[in-house]
């Protein structure tokens, strides 16, 4: 019986560990998604480099779920550079919830069609954008970075007492 | 070969019709947006499906694939109106032009395009070369024809052969469009000899004098010359000894001695060699030679 509470509790405090995790690894996408849209901005705005080049600067510059979305992006192989965009969106960003990839992928909707100035104006707006997303998840994160582990250990406990009752 | 190389930029569809060209000498692709899909191939327009209508869709898919999904790249040479792919191809715009202060800001909604086919004919300046050296001493030479009758593939065998290992002159090669050596990341793609000195994308006459300032070439090559400030820059060329390889538009020796401002800077005596291409006959052939009086050579 001890071993069946300690599996259950152990379980419910790794759900609520795992939960906690997410949020920062949110975090760190976000924060590696900023850096490299300061080296696209810069490689664009001096290097005048095309994006495929420029993608492969921000993979050099940045690590975890983005180095491997712009190295999805940049190995694409089709003629539609939006669709693509898309599906690298869903299937390297998968950590990031929905409202932080509408944002990324409405960069990918602008990007490659207009001009220096245009472009440098959208990639400023997805900086703001995505500061404040990452303002937002900061505050939620301080809520729920302790709350997740304890409600974990709470539930497996009342689990445990409800099947031992 | 070059046409392999363009209908990899294709969507679908369109590449399934250029497919019957791939082992054709082409030399323009016209695509309208909304509009009809033609091929040039030995002087001939040709169309490869009737009635075919270029989606906007699918002009807008290759015009995004021609410039690597990067048109702000393009801006300057949009503006000019043409930009040049990685192969050295040209792709010609035509859409809306956007003026600011009497200068072309931009070109907005592209509406058609052209893309011209480089072609590297190794070999055909072979006829040409003896004509132009005297000794050993290469004489400033002027290629001249109507456009799409091969300059630029006449100039770049020229050059790829001075610069090689029989003649091994020391060439500086200005490539503004990056049409004749076709640079990628500053790499000739096409053959151009080993002792030859490419600066891309430079503007003819900035590139001129930077590069007998920094390399101290005995020839320099320069495409299509025209402008007052090219001529400039290659009269500087000449005083310094420096001899000239380059091309012009017209197709007669009177309309070369009415180029705007050449003749007046550069003195009809140092041109030593006039080349006209043929405009019925293929890609670089010779129609006739003269010297600088106009006496015909070949």
């Amino acid at each position: 019986m001890l071993v069946g509470i300690v599996l259950v509790v152990g379980s419910s405090s790794a759900l609520g560990l795992y939960f906690c995790y997410q949020y920062k690894q949110r975090l760190n996408e976000l924060r590696e998604l900023q850096k490299a849209m300061i080296c696209i901005q810069s490689e664009m705005k001096y290097g005048r480099m095309e994006l495929d080049d420029i993608f492969e600067q921000a993979k050099r510059c940045t690590k975890g779920c983005t180095k491997g979305f712009f190295q999805a992006v940049q190995n694409r192989r089709g003629h539609n550079f939006q669709q693509e965009w898309k599906e690298a969106v869903e299937r390297e960003m998968a950590c990031l919830a929905r409202g932080e990839k509408d944002n990324l992928n409405w960069l990918g909707s602008m990007l490659g069609m207009q001009d220096l100035e245009a472009q440098l104006l959208q990639i400023e707006q997805y900086k703001k954008r995505t500061e404040r997303q990452i303002q937002e998840l900061e505050n939620e994160q301080k809520k729920y970075v302790k709350l997740y582990p304890a409600l974990g250990v709470c539930l497996g406990m009342i689990v445990c007492l409800m099947l031992v009752g | 070969m070059q046409m392999k190389q363009i209908i990899q930029y294709m969507p679908c569809r369109l590449r399934q019709l250029c497919e019957p060209w791939c082992h054709s000498e082409v030399q323009e692709i016209r695509v309208h947006k909304g509009g009809s899909f033609a091929v040039v191939s030995e002087g001939n327009a040709v169309v490869p499906k009737k009635n075919y209508v270029v989606t906007e869709r699918e002009f807008n898919q290759l015009l995004e694939s021609l410039c690597g999904n990067s048109l702000y790249t393009y801006e300057d040479e949009i503006r000019k109106g043409y930009f040049t792919l990685r192969e050295g191809h040209r792709v010609g715009v035509a859409g809306h032009v956007l003026m600011e202060q009497g200068h072309v800001k931009t070109i907005r909604n592209i509406t058609s395009l052209n893309i011209r086919v480089s072609h590297e004919k190794k070999g055909c300046g072979n006829p040409v070369i003896e004509h132009l050296i005297n000794g050993t001493t290469f004489l400033s030479t002027l290629i001249v024809s109507p456009p799409g009758c091969g300059k630029t593939t006449l100039l770049r065998d020229l050059v790829r052969i001075l610069a090689g290992k029989t003649y091994r002159n020391s060439i500086a090669l200005i490539d503004e469009r990056s049409e004749i050596a076709g640079c990628y990341r500053g790499v000739p793609r096409n053959d151009v000899g080993e002792n030859c000195f490419v600066m891309d994308g430079c503007e003819k006459s900035v590139g001129i004098e930077m590069m007998i300032r920094s390399m101290s070439p005995n020839i320099v090559a320069v495409d299509e010359i025209g402008m007052k400030k090219d001529a400039e820059a290659l009269q500087k060329a000449l005083c310094q000894g420096v001899k000239i390889l380059a091309t012009a538009h017209g197709s007669s020796y009177e309309d070369v001695c009415h180029l705007p401002d050449l003749w007046s800077l550069i003195g009809k005596d140092k041109i030593s060699r006039i080349v006209f291409l043929n405009a019925y006959g293929g890609p670089g052939e010779i129609r006739e030679i003269v010297d600088e009086r106009g006496s015909r050579l070949v």
